[in-house]
């Protein structure tokens, strides 16, 4: 196909008069390279302010003697001014999101190393730490369970198994001409938001509290705040301007933190911040699940799969969190964008006396497609085929073509009804000239004799919706002033994604006005109420459709002021560039009324001139105890080409090139989706490659901070890492028919890791099967290369 | 003689901050943040490692015409040290008209920011990349960001930011520090030690405590010499990228700190004769320039050791004398045969640098006693020298191991060859039994096996936290064994 080759080719056909489409700055851009935008810690303090440090479980599993804590010697520490545990609680001790068996502050029991236990007051920051780390904690240690391979073998679990079973892969693998069987894993990541985890708690009048915290989640806040103490909703006011990044970890996590502030702040009666250092933050919070994946799977000749058997095992830690759905993910995302007509699969969900492994970036969609991914390179591996042969021979097809109508339908049931991933594998391979790399690969493979190089094509399809369906609603609040400026607020949070740019642009076109009209204010409890958290990349959607609800409504109200004025049907008037005016008229006083004006004269007529707008996902069915029906609204799609260079003596990996087509539908920010995609795909080669969690045999993680646990930096990065936006528009009406973006582009990495792989294979002339888990850190690479050698 | 102060004074835009009753650990970030309300610098790990915290801190050039930029870890530094010095946050760049600096308006323009949580400090790196380098290399910016972590973009904008800022004129790159000169002179710290009326040399606190507990900064060897007989358990302080860690992580604070950063004698390099002596607080980013076309693999490790902030404040006897197994830079000066030069009051020696571990984390350094200098071998004819550090990261990682060798190439012979790892043992160490493996042979007759052998024979297999015994040895050996393949080709692959 004649592929556009640029963004600036792929840009949407912008109407002049439009904000969407337009790749605006994020909108506090400024404020960010000034250092004048506000995070939690930068706000001003109130005078009086105390603050918090927590007191850490020092073993992986106890029973705690008493409270745990020596209260009097911790109040004898210098500066302490108060101490609480869990018996100071004087509502519900949980900070679970979906299941409440998460206690704030631990009671009884300590169940990983580095579950808090107590908070310590101080006068200042200094002192609370010194106090809480210097705290001799009083438990009796128990045994611990804390592999995958524990947890299995003493059927610890979380939550019972679920699974899938589709027409019948025992019979299928069995009379396979081709039979493979394996294990792989994937590892854990640290979501390492570089803001760390805080709230800043301050006691209103009347028995209210406000809690200024970085959080994706502020419902979620308010609600068990006011659980915990005993208040009702409507008294507790969560507040965030901004986070300093999330993905994921401050959608439930926040609240660990967010609920000790709170009870400290509601018994003193003082305002109390609470913001960890970056050790206890990694020690507090959960991880990316990592996942051992047992596969079995018959193939025939082309390499197409025609039954697999996948038994699936997570580690999720001590209590449930977002466990559930996450594995479901898992689960829904094993087919990738593969038709796998006969398949059971199985997903285990561990209990293990860790860190709660809880949401980020993918939210089990990664790991799943991890394990498909493993299984169609050691097919291709095996048959001596480019693997990208093999994974064209298993893509999802139309049945019209196929001759089978279930071969565009998933083993969850659903009928994907905007397939693309064909095309978009079409694009890239064009414009990352594969085959021709694949050649210069293997002529270099050839010469080198120490240093290989590998290449590798990976696509990706990604279900947009929670899949917990009532999530799926989305709220927002416009003001406008009588200067004609809007205010604008919805349930989402912003974390760096550029929601509140995007939403400017979303609610600047729905009154058909600048963008320089907008504020897009933080997100405060009390004027979205009930907004799911931002995550599953539905901030776009759910919010962006509450706002064009909202302006509907208002665009409504003031066509008739218009009408008025310019003596015609309210039907007839539309808002179009600062104007409304009547349609088909331009430019004429008589046809059109500034919006200034319009507004002004609104208010005279005594109009509302503020609305709030609402919106909840239609079209979606599904069970989530069968694991059956229509999860998502629609799929995301993309595709990676990456090529690396590995070192076979010492295990050192370069990453040579990255070529991308991603589907983002029609782009309301083309800059911003870019910045999406490019930092999502960075995050993931860190997961897969240099980001590695590391434990010791009593549960201690060592790895918590950057100088142990390597996040990819600046170097890391090649010189040629290109990004095209697949030229489409979202099937569905989303607002602008764009498509989420946050989570999807970090599967374009699993190319970096295959692309390794590859290079391992190289190594030993492409005659072995590749054995290596993730991350492939420099030491997996040697040594399986080393395997590989001996065969 | 000056008055005994409990104050800091610095610049800080034009005007000059006098911090008062701080702790002697008191960090320039928490100073920055919680007394001077500059909220602009962030803490994102407090270890060094992030760079959210990243400031400049200016001295008078030796000319006394202009200012001198250094980019450091504020979350690092302990406020008493910016006495006499001047410093820029990301709120300094900013024009009295509003308008931004380039490298500012450039990571506008290129959508380099998305939570911005990193941003100033980015901003302040890049800031301190242009002052010097006004048309950087994408491997020129790459190294200014190595200490800078951003999980949002993925980098590429923030390195077209840079690329994009350096196309406006030189100048406009620049900081505009013409209030700061005048007041840097006003504030300039004592050259010469304060005498009492016997003759003794009185050191003067910059910061003390009524319980006698204080920060001091020498300015002369005198002085620092004369203060550690008296004081033998003193913490001395140099970049502070170990001490900064254990006051911010551990809560350490100790009851005298010596900073070493005035003291003349110990900032000079003489590089008369066969060796450079390296001041003790002579800093990497120096030590780099220096060995940059004698030492290429040496001058690669220190640029890997860590980010531009650490390398500008990080020192050779830091470095060696905190004696962490995986210190980078010994291996390196072990194999070139380096000796380190001890002081204790008016009495010196010189010790080889391997022999100058007894443990782990042990030397030979007996209480108030001081590294002063460190004493570099210039490269002698006919000989070679290598090094590779291995670790998950490329820029600013530790080391699973990093292997270094010198060696001569007599008669198709490898002769005089010293070879030094670090992450083996306890201490970084020479590898004597794996030096005879290769002693007297051509590089073609070194068999692996051999090598193994030694390495069995020399070390005990542990697994730790950055990687396994088998994956350490086998490189270990590897890295000799490329070393002596290159010997014969060199750089046959380079990457």
């Amino acid at each position: 196909m004649n592929a556009p080759t640029t963004l600036k080719e792929l840009m949407p056909a912008t109407d002049p008069g439009l904000q969407q489409g337009r790749e605006l700055a994020h909108e506090s851009a400024h404020l960010h390279v000034t250092g004048a935008a506000v995070y939690t810690d930068d706000i001003p303090e109130l005078r009086g302010t105390l603050y918090a440090a927590l007191v850490l479980s020092p073993v992986a599993h106890g029973e705690l003697i008493g409270e745990g804590i020596d209260r009097a010697a911790l109040l004898a520490q210098h500066g302490v001014v108060a101490v609480f545990t869990a018996k100071d609680i004087p509502g519900e001790n949980n900070c679970g999101p979906i299941i409440h068996d998460d206690p704030f502050l631990a009671a009884g029991k300590v169940e990983f190393l580095g579950q808090a236990i107590a908070v310590v007051v101080a006068r200042n920051m200094l002192y609370a730490r010194e106090a809480a780390k210097k705290a001799q904690v009083q438990v009796k240690e128990l045994p611990a369970i804390l592999s995958i391979d524990d947890a299995m073998a003493q059927k610890s679990f979380i939550m019972p198994p679920k699974g899938i079973t589709r027409g019948t892969p025992a019979e299928a693998i069995a009379l396979a001409p081709h039979k493979l069987k394996g294990r792989t894993e994937c590892g854990q990541q640290e979501q390492f938001y570089l803001e760390g985890q805080i709230t800043y708690a301050v006691p209103r009048e009347d028995g209210q509290l406000t809690l200024y915290c970085s959080t994706q989640h502020p419902d979620g806040n308010q609600r068990e705040a006011a659980a915990a103490l005993n208040l009702s909703t409507k008294d507790v006011e969560v507040i965030c301007r901004r986070m300093g990044g999330a993905f994921g970890g401050k959608e439930g996590n926040a609240s660990i933190f967010s609920q000790s502030a709170a009870l400290a702040a509601f018994k003193l009666q003082k305002p109390v911040k609470l913001r960890v250092n970056r050790d206890d933050d990694m020690m507090i919070t959960g991880k990316r699940h990592d996942f051992r994946i047992d596969y079995e799977a018959g193939y025939d000749d082309q390499g197409r799969i025609l039954g697999i058997d996948v038994v699936l095992a997570s580690r999720c830690g001590y209590s449930t969190d977002f466990s559930g759905p996450v594995n479901d993910r898992a689960v829904l995302h094993i087919d990738n964008c593969y038709y796998l007509p006969n398949l059971s699969i199985v997903s285990h969900r561990c209990k293990t006396n860790m860190q709660s492994a809880t949401a980020f970036r993918g939210f089990g969609g990664p790991q799943g497609m991890f394990g498909i991914e493993t299984v169609i390179e050691q097919i291709a591996n095996t048959l001596g085929k480019d693997p990208l042969e093999v994974r064209r021979a298993n893509l999802y097809q139309d049945p019209a073509v196929s001759g089978n109508p279930a071969t565009m339908t998933t083993q969850y049931n659903q009928l994907i009804e905007d397939f693309i991933a064909d095309k978009v594998m079409d694009q890239l391979e064009t414009e990352s000239a594969y085959l021709a790399r694949r050649q210069s690969v293997n002529s270099y493979n050839k010469e080198s004799k120490y240093k290989k190089r590998g290449l590798a094509l990976v696509p990706l399809k990604f279900g947009i919706s929670f899949t917990a369906t009532m999530l799926n609603q989305g709220g927002a609040l416009l003001n406008i002033y009588q200067d004609g400026s809007v205010s604008v607020n919805h349930g989402g949070t912003e974390m760096g994604q550029g929601l509140n740019t995007k939403m400017a642009q979303v609610a600047a076109d729905g009154l058909g006005i600048p963008v320089s009209f907008m504020r897009v204010t933080g997100t405060d409890t009390q004027k979205v109420p009930n907004a799911s958290a931002t995550a599953a990349s539905s901030g776009a959607d759910i919010n962006g459709a509450a706002i064009n609800n909202a302006c509907d409504q208002m665009r409504a109200r003031l066509a008739e002021v218009a009408a008025r004025k310019l003596s015609c049907e309210p039907s007839a008037i539309e808002f179009v560039a600062g104007y409304a005016r009547i349609l088909g008229h331009n430019g004429q006083n008589t046809s059109q009324i500034a919006w200034k004006d319009l507004v002004k004269q609104a208010w005279l007529d005594r109009v509302g001139l503020s609305v709030t707008g609402f919106y909840m996902t239609p079209d979606i069915k599904y069970d989530f105890q069968t694991l059956q029906g229509k999860a998502f609204y629609y799929f995301c799609y993309g595709a990676a080409v990456t090529e690396v260079e590995i070192d076979t003596r010492t295990g050192e990996w370069w990453l040579k090139a990255v070529d991308i087509v991603h589907d983002v539908g029609r782009s309301i920010n083309p800059a911003i989706d870019l910045g999406q995609i490019e930092g999502a795909y960075v995050q993931g080669m860190g997961w897969l490659t240099m980001e590695e969690c590391v434990w010791d045999k009593k549960g201690k993680l060592l790895t918590h901070g950057p100088s142990t646990y390597k996040i990819p930096v600046a170097s890391d990065i090649p010189e040629h890492f290109k990004v095209s936006m697949f030229d489409g528009e979202n099937f569905r009406p989303t607002p602008f028919k764009s498509k989420a973006t946050g989570e999807p582009p970090l599967m374009l990495a699993l190319s970096t890791y295959f692309a390794i792989r590859d290079a391992v294979a190289a190594s030993a002339g492409h005659k072995t099967v590749v054995h290596m888990d993730a991350p492939a850190t420099p030491e997996r690479i040697l040594m399986a290369c080393e395997k590989a050698k001996r065969g | 003689m000056s008055e005994v102060t409990n104050t800091v004074r610095f610049v800080l835009d034009g005007r000059i901050v006098e911090a008062q009753g701080e702790r002697r650990t008191t960090t320039v970030l928490d100073y920055l943040r919680e007394q001077l309300h500059r909220t602009g610098t962030k803490e994102g790990c407090a270890e060094g490692d992030c760079g959210a915290c990243v400031v400049l801190v200016g001295e008078l050039n030796a000319a006394g015409t202009g200012v001198n930029y250094l980019p450091v870890n504020s979350c690092l530094q302990l406020l008493p040290t910016l006495d006499g010095k001047s410093i820029k946050t990301v709120e300094s760049l900013k024009n009295p008209d509003g308008t931004l600096h380039p490298v500012q308006q450039a990571m506008v323009g290129c959508h380099g920011s998305q939570c911005g949580f990193c941003t100033p400090g980015i901003v302040m790196s890049l800031t301190g990349l242009v002052q010097t380098v006004t048309s950087p290399s994408r491997c020129q910016i790459n190294d200014a960001l190595s200490g800078n972590l951003c999980r949002c973009t993925g980098y590429k904008p923030i390195v077209d930011a840079t690329l994009k800022a350096c196309e406006v004129p030189a100048a406009s790159l620049k900081l505009d520090d013409h209030a700061d000169l005048p007041l840097l002179k006003e504030i300039r710290r004592a050259t010469a030690p304060t005498y009492d009326l016997e003759g003794g040399i009185v050191v003067q606190p910059v910061v003390r405590t009524r319980k006698g507990s204080e920060f001091v900064s020498p300015a002369t060897l005198g002085e620092l010499s004369a203060y550690l007989l008296e004081h033998p358990q003193a913490t001395l302080l140099a970049g502070s990228t170990e001490i900064g860690l254990q006051v911010n992580k551990q809560f350490t604070r100790p009851e005298h700190i010596v900073y070493l950063g005035h003291v003349a004698e110990l900032k000079r390099v003489d590089s008369k004769g066969a060796v450079w002596r390296i001041g003790a607080a002579v800093s990497l980013t120096t030590v780099e320039q220096l060995v940059t076309q004698d030492y290429p693999d040496f001058a690669e490790v220190l640029r890997r050791f860590g980010s531009p902030p650490i390398r500008s404040t990080a020192t050779l006897a830091g470095n060696i004398a905190n004696g962490s197994p995986i210190g980078d830079t010994m291996p390196c000066l072990m194999a070139l045969g380096t000796t380190v030069h001890l002081r204790r009051g008016d009495k010196t020696r010189a010790v080889a640098l391997d022999k100058f571990y007894t443990g782990q984390k042990k030397t030979v350094l007996q209480p108030g006693e001081f590294i002063e200098a460190v004493e570099l071998p210039k490269p002698k004819a006919g000989q070679h020298f290598r090094a590779h550090k291995i670790s998950k990261r490329f820029d600013q990682d530790i080391s699973a191991t990093c292997c270094a060798m010198a060696y001569e190439l007599v008669g198709g012979k490898l002769k005089n060859v010293k070879l030094a790892y670090n992450g083996l043992a306890p201490s970084p160490c020479r590898a004597p039994q794996l030096e005879a493996v290769m002693e007297g042979k051509a590089p073609t007759e070194v068999r692996a096996a051999d090598l193994d052998a030694a390495i069995a024979a020399s070390f005990t297999a542990r697994d730790g936290l950055r990687a396994t015994w088998a994956y350490r040895s086998l490189v270990a050996r590897n890295l000799v064994m490329q070393f002596v393949e290159e010997s014969v080709e060199p750089q046959t692959e380079a990457a």
